[in-house]
């Protein structure tokens, strides 16, 4: 476990973020621990596990709306309004998409109210932004998901792991998975033609808008 | 789209080109639109294999304070820092209560019924030997009767039973055992409502000998069907 709350400001929890590699990982950690509140708050008295675990699961993916937002350089730190503001607001946000897709739009008005707490009148922060970036990048994380799994790995490796072609062909070889140097390379030339054909073949709507 | 360009976008934008390649890229770039937009689609690339490092960084963030907070286990309740005990649904409670009550009908349906011990007789009156005929009779009655109980011959035990349970001169304690065990030979007979009928004569009046409960529910059970 990281270091205790106080050193992690949420100045501190930004710069992290945009930092990358390791100290991301630790702002991330920290922005858990400052914000386990919000989270217990989720999935507090909600006695189906399943249904506290998947509140767990909205406190996830808004946490990862946030630190998208803050690597696309759209979040602006606001005096008197900590992150926990807006975690609190994006897992409320996305809870209710959630029910809205399971059609449960009666609980907007009954069950939603007492499903999240209102410590920071969650409310009146304006979090659309956030969302819209947040669909943006599942929108196209989706895509990359039809690439496949073999597609994915090389593409990561090359892209994420930033390694030369070589480099790739090697790894690979090494684990086995490939029998040559071609094969490699052929695999990896398709991957990337069938990502950036589905790249040219989706239209996200909300590219016009947060771009 | 040429392996040889996709290698050259990927090398521009790992910023793996010399000086005077990159100028030339740039220059190509400028002229030719389409290259453009595919090094948008490469950068766009780029950009969304990065956010599934995130995503799966994220994730594994996440498991690992699910695990250190003990939430995947119990979910606590934040205000009272209480473990939120499951209320489980009064439809499974129900369910699993019928399973239970069908798993001990059937239990008590099948498993074999328990005589209360001959020795019982002999301790409390003592040795054969010490004993007046009367009494050596008796015990000899009552032990043959369970013997014979006890081999499956309920029918051929059911007089001597009953010849027991209603000596007045025989102390109640084995007058009622011998009426329970007249329950038994009945329904060991095949006569399941003349066991029925003895049981609820049995249980009509205080008796100074007592089954088990779970003896009185097997026998009970067995009379039902």
């Amino acid at each position: 476990m990281i270091g205790t709350s106080f050193i992690w400001t949420d100045e501190k929890i930004v710069e992290g973020i945009l930092a990358g590699q390791r100290q991301e990982n630790l702002a991330i950690e920290a922005m858990y621990a400052k914000n386990k509140h919000v989270l217990m708050s989720l999935i507090a008295n909600k006695s189906d596990k399943v249904y506290a675990l998947q509140s767990a699961d909205v406190f996830m993916e808004a946490i990862e709306a946030f630190v998208d937002n803050v690597k696309d350089g759209k979040y602006q730190i606001q005096d008197n309004v900590p992150i926990g503001a807006y975690l609190t607001s994006l897992s409320k946000n996305i809870w209710h998409k959630y029910k809205q897709a399971e059609g449960k739009r009666e609980a907007r008005n009954g069950l939603f109210a007492e499903d999240f707490p209102t410590e920071y009148e969650p409310d009146t922060l304006d979090t659309l932004d956030i969302l819209a970036n947040k669909e943006k990048w599942d929108f196209y994380l989706e895509i990359f998901e039809q690439a496949g799994p073999m597609c994915k790995e090389i593409l990561n490796l090359s892209f994420g792991g930033d390694l030369s072609t070589k480099e790739v062909v090697e790894f690979l070889m090494n684990e086995g998975k490939y029998k040559s140097d071609q094969a490699v390379r052929n695999t990896k030339s398709k991957c990337l033609k069938r990502v950036i054909d589905l790249l040219n073949l989706s239209v996200n709507p909300l590219n016009q808008l947060t771009n | 789209m040429k392996d040889l360009q996709l290698e050259q976008i990927e090398a521009y934008l790992k910023n793996r080109l010399s000086a005077p390649e990159r100028a030339d890229f740039d220059q190509e770039m400028a002229n030719n639109v389409g290259l453009q937009k595919l090094v948008e689609k490469m950068t766009m690339l780029q950009a969304i294999v990065a956010r599934q490092h995130t995503r799966e960084n994220i994730k594994n963030i996440h498991q690992k304070m699910m695990i250190e907070w003990d939430i995947q286990n119990n979910p606590i309740d934040s205000k009272t820092n209480n473990a939120v005990w499951p209320i489980i649904p009064l439809w499974r409670v129900a369910a699993t209560a019928v399973a239970a009550s069908v798993g001990f009908v059937v239990y008590l349906g099948l498993s074999p019924m328990n005589m209360p011990s001959t020795e019982f007789i002999a301790a409390e009156r003592g040795l054969m030997t010490g004993l007046d005929p009367k009494g050596k009779q008796q015990v000899q009655t009552f032990t043959q009767a369970q013997t014979l109980l006890s081999l499956g011959e309920g029918q051929a035990a059911l007089p001597l039973l009953k010849q027991i349970a209603e000596d007045a001169s025989i102390r109640p304690n084995y007058r009622d055992k011998a009426l329970w065990l007249m329950a038994l030979a009945s329904y060991s007979a095949g006569q399941s409502q003349k066991s029925k009928a003895i049981v609820e004569d049995f249980e009509s009046k205080p008796r100074s000998f007592e089954p088990t409960l779970l003896e009185k529910w097997k026998l009970k059970t067995k009379t039902l069907f």
